[in-house]
């Protein structure tokens, strides 16, 4: 069993990096692509106005362990928002099983979810 | 001094993210005469670089971008981590690869180090007195002293004593006289440990010890010695963890006895190096003694501390309930449910960070969050954790979602939750440090 199936995962290109537009309030209207077994999440969450601030004091709590380098805890900064709210979504629902990440992203609501996929769409990697 | 923070010292470009700030304030600010904004930045002072310290400085600096004057104090050029320190005792890691410098904080985020110690602070007059008869004056202050080790709860134990009898709760000099000491002893000869009363910091720390000292024995082929551990707790964390993972790596090595058999720790004779019990007296070649503890002197000293030696704080914001000036992280703080422990400390910084930033300039506060892990090796590749995510209730840090390691648990599995840790690891120093 992965414990971090995003690994698994094919890497994200730059250009879906750059889905989230950048500015105060990140505007998630981005053509999303929808997953079936989703329910429609992830496109619900794609949709908020995420809160940048919000979202960039989230993102402290992730940063304890995601760094810059790669390693069993991926690097998670550039992840576009689509993949990103994806998977912690299949945290949630216990698709991708792993106990921190469960525990983290848990009592995360779609408008906390929506910050942090749009800061992190805008972080560089390294 | 709010309005101090829409403009760069020096007059520099507005950031985006400023700019998203004034278009909240109003674009009257920029109209302000260029005396108003020529005002000092507030000061932040930080006491103490460790876990919860460093991060605070490095998370209020970086967020602020300027507009606060950040002051990071601690005696040490580098910091030693107490968590992986086990990992150094096993052979798992060297000393350098757990200790830090602060260079990074101070280049990529205009942090002033100070290396001294902070003696006394005068609340009144927001100042911090340093050892040297400096003042280091602030408008916000947070304190990360760590722990101080009440030396006579183990009757017969003194800071002087440390030397023969290392404690090593502090990452440092004394994690390497305990892993001299280890290295040194030959098969037939044990290691009896006095594992600390509630609350201490790191909770599964002495077990993990233990199992890191069992592996040492282990490698070296030695059948006749053993590692003992005297306890005043009657169960510990990650019990059946650790005792199954005693049972399957080192069968007989390892003895764990609670007060129901061995009473009192009566005292200790570190020169004969022996430890009497209620029950009996126990031999070994080398006692590593681990006390009670308090928070660092430095709380103490500035008052912050109540009757359990430790700071009560706020459980929203880590502000201190004696002080509003003053924030105290880590583990001399009282942070409820959370267990004393680097990730928590860092995660405590975090909270406070934000807060200290709200009470000086425009940024805003939300609902505090905590989150803690800890990881503990009992043998190579064998892995566990316990955490939780926290949130205030009732004026309490609360335990919300939590996850612990099961016994019985496969090989493979466990090696993934060794791997997450050193992911962890080099996650949380960039966190901290970088």
């Amino acid at each position: 069993m992965a414990l971090h199936s995003i690994h698994s995962n094919p890497s994200p290109g730059k250009a879906a990096r750059l889905a989230a537009i950048p500015g105060f309030f990140f505007l998630l209207a981005v053509p999303a692509l929808a997953d079936q077994e989703s329910d429609g999440f992830v496109e619900r969450v794609l949709a908020v106005d995420a809160n940048a601030a919000y979202g960039e004091y989230l993102s402290s709590q992730c940063t304890a362990c995601h760094g810059r380098s790669e390693s069993q805890i991926p690097v998670i900064r550039g992840l576009p928002a689509e993949y990103f709210v994806e998977a912690l979504h299949e945290y949630q629902t216990g698709k991708r099983d792993n106990d921190v990440m469960k525990s983290q992203v848990g009592s995360l609501s779609e408008e906390e979810i929506a910050a942090l996929a749009a800061y992190f769409a805008n972080q560089e990697p390294q | 001094m709010k309005r101090n923070t829409i403009i760069k010292p020096g007059g520099g470009l507005l950031t985006r993210r400023r700019f998203g700030i004034l278009a909240g304030a109003g674009a009257l600010t920029l109209a302000l005469p260029t005396y108003l904004r020529a005002q000092e930045n507030p000061k932040v002072v930080v006491i103490g670089g460790g876990a919860g310290g460093a991060t605070a400085a490095r998370y209020i600096a970086k967020d602020s971008e300027g507009s606060i004057d950040v002051t990071l104090i601690d005696d040490s050029e580098s910091y030693t981590t107490c968590f992986f320190s086990n990992l150094y005792l096993g052979g798992f890691k060297d000393f350098q690869q757990i200790t830090h410098a602060y260079d990074d904080l101070v280049a990529n985020h205009g942090i002033t180090k100070i290396t001294g110690m902070a003696t006394a602070v005068d609340r009144e007059a927001k100042i911090v007195r340093m050892e040297d008869g400096s003042e280091v004056p602030y408008d916000r202050l947070v304190v990360s002293p760590g722990i101080d080790l009440i030396w006579d709860s183990v009757p017969g134990y003194s800071e002087a004593a440390a030397g023969i009898a290392p404690h090593a709760w502090k990452g440092g000099p004394q994690t390497e006289l305990l892993k001299q000491k280890l290295d040194a002893l030959e098969d037939g000869q044990s290691v009896v440990m006095v594992a600390p009363p509630n609350p201490y910091r790191c909770p599964p720390g002495p077990y993990e010890r233990a199992s890191m000292m069992a592996h040492v024995f282990k490698e070296k082929g030695f059948e006749n010695s053993r590692v003992i551990i005297l306890d005043p707790k009657e169960s510990f964390s990650k019990q059946g963890l650790f005792q199954e993972g005693w049972e399957k790596h080192y069968p007989g090595m390892v003895e764990w006895y609670g007060p129901d058999v061995i009473g009192e720790i009566v005292s200790v004779d570190v020169e004969a190096g022996a430890v009497e019990t209620g029950f009996d007296t126990f031999e070994g070649a080398l006692l590593n003694i681990i006390p009670a503890q308090k928070a660092g002197m430095i709380a103490q000293e500035a008052s912050l501390t109540d009757d359990s030696g430790f700071c009560p704080v706020e459980a929203d914001s880590m502000r201190s309930t004696v002080d509003e000036n003053i924030y105290v992280i880590g583990d001399a703080s009282i942070a409820g449910d959370m267990p004393k422990s680097g990730f928590s400390a860092n995660s405590q910084a975090k909270v406070a960070a934000m807060n200290v930033r709200a009470d000086l300039t425009e940024a805003q506060a939300f609902p505090a969050r905590y989150s803690n892990t800890c990881w503990s090796l009992i043998e190579t590749d064998d892995g566990v954790k316990v955490g939780a995510q926290y949130q205030p209730v009732d004026g309490k840090i609360t335990s919300m979602e939590g996850f612990v390691s099961q016994t019985g648990e496969t090989a493979e599995l466990r090696k993934e939750t060794y791997e997450e840790s050193e992911g962890w690891y080099s996650g949380i120093i960039e966190d901290i440090f970088s």
